[in-house]
């Protein structure tokens, strides 16, 4: 890293940081030079790339290929209502340049692969994860480990978050050599997540990569966790690099990997044609009075919004309850896609009771009933 | 003789939210006894999301007394008397 020097201006502005006994003038400079790359501008990048901007990090990338949604904005600060449907990047990168117009931005409006990483990721000193999925968070460790730098890694949901540092190994392939199968990943759209909490998690990683750049040592081999509920820190000591790690041991080029298969088959979506009804049909058995609806979505989706008249079971819970038994009506299953009530027709099938299900769920009905409320 | 667990990252969910559970021992058991025991007690909803086979579902981080269980021969361990175990589910959202 070439050290830059500091403007009257810029010493201003970054002063308060300065005095710290950390940092002084040299560790602005170190920061000047710096160049981090931050992928995903959602809940945990907000926080993150607004304290790095205003931290004076000379060049900030950001990576994002989404576009802000009302729905993203209890959580995702860094965005505003004036920027709907604008990329996430772009529209970081305008709040970012009012907060501190003295650094760089390079936006890159696309979504982070092996193939698009290569002309990105070289160009920068610390890659920092604020994405949401599990496929960007293998991809960007074993960049990482690829191109021999630090990645810190945080993730959020509903009250809880966790954090730590890959520099570069160990790394996620040393924590978990197999990914988490697929019929476990949660995500917020299912589950939620209360805003603040990646809020804490980007703001922990802000600092991380500030501690980084001054030559600090970092949360490497520990694993931070913050339960939101409970107000509690937890912090535990991890394993070293191992010895069978992929990544670690150079058996890995992200550029050619093939995640996809890595993560394992997405599961078909069910379907069961001869058991389909259709939105015009539901609608014709409620007016005739001649159908129990069962709404199969977890309780909290369905206290939001249900049609009315429907019962709720869980699709967990519809193997063994005796609701279904009782109905004299012809039974039809509802979700919000289409594909849990058609797993729900299977599993009441193989005991022995009839049913249809909604075909494309509740996202469907939404359409033809603007007035039903579904996210 | 007990053993203290604590569920995080989701796994609650299966223990009827349960963060904490205290569990009495008879006998001693190894870490990969101890999570069928867990499956086999305490587990009220959908296993495939704690086991996978006869292991541990891939993504569950275990701690032993906040270490990792790589550290202290994982599968094999012997767990001893009020220890403290934890199960973190990793989280993917941001």
């Amino acid at each position: 890293m070439v050290e830059a020097e500091l403007s009257p201006a810029e010493i201003e502005r970054y002063h308060r940081q300065i005095l710290l006994r950390e940092f002084g003038l040299e560790g602005q400079k170190k920061l000047k030079s710096a160049k981090v790359l931050v992928i995903g501008a959602g809940g945990l990048g907000s926080p993150l790339l607004l304290y790095l901007a205003g931290a004076g990090i000379g060049t900030i990338g950001i990576v994002d290929g989404d576009v802000v949604e009302t729905i993203n904005l209890h959580r995702q600060i860094i965005h505003s209502s004036n920027n709907l449907k604008i990329n996430k990047a772009e529209s970081a990168r305008r709040l970012l340049q009012e907060l501190n117009p003295e650094i760089k931005l390079e936006i890159y409006t696309q979504w982070l692969t092996g193939e698009s990483s290569a002309s990105i990721v070289p160009g920068y000193d610390i890659i920092v994860i604020a994405t949401d999925n599990v496929e960007s968070r293998y991809l960007i460790s074993d960049l990482g480990v690829y191109y021999k730098k630090p990645v810190i890694s945080g993730s959020a949901l509903r009250w809880e978050g966790q954090l730590t540092v890959f520099s570069p190994s160990p790394c996620i392939r040393c924590l978990f050599p197999q990914p988490t199968p697929r019929h476990a990943w949660s995500k917020a759209s299912d589950i939620g997540v209360l805003g603040p909490i990646p809020g804490v998690i980007g703001t922990l990683q802000a600092i991380e990569t500030i501690k980084l750049i001054l030559g600090l040592p970092v949360l490497s081999r520990k694993l931070l966790m913050y339960d939101g509920l409970s107000c509690q820190f937890k912090l535990f000591q991890l394993r070293d690099t191992s010895p069978t790690c992929p990544a670690c041991s150079g058996q890995i080029n992200p550029h050619t990997f093939n995640y996809a298969e890595f993560l394992g088959q997405i599961p078909a979506i069910p379907s069961i044609p001869d058991k389909e009804i259709n939105c015009a049909e539901l609608k014709r058995l409620i007016e005739l009075k001649r159908v129990q609806i069962i709404d199969v979505r977890n309780s909290n989706h369905f206290n939001i919004c249900h049609i009315e008249n429907s019962i709720h079971i869980p699709i967990h819970d519809v193997e063994n309850s005796s609701e279904i038994f009782s109905s004299n009506e012809p039974l039809v299953f509802v979700c919000k896609t289409g594909a849990d009530s058609a797993r729900a027709v299977e599993k009441v099938e193989a005991r022995g009771i009839e049913a249809s299900y909604l075909k494309g769920g509740l996202d469907a009905w939404k359409e033809a009933e603007p007035s039903f409320i579904i996210f | 003789m007990s053993v203290h667990i604590a569920f995080s990252g989701g796994l609650e969910d299966l223990f009827n939210k349960q963060r904490n559970l205290t569990v009495p021992l008879e006998s001693q058991l190894t870490l990969k006894q101890l999570v069928f025991h867990l499956k086999d007690r305490y587990l009220q909803t959908r296993p495939e999301l704690f086991m996978s086979g006869d292991s541990l579902r891939p993504g569950i981080i275990v701690l032993v007394n906040d270490m990792d269980w790589e550290l202290c021969g994982k599968d094999d361990y012997v767990v001893q008397d009020r220890d403290a175990i934890s199960f973190i589910s990793t989280l993917h959202g941001g």
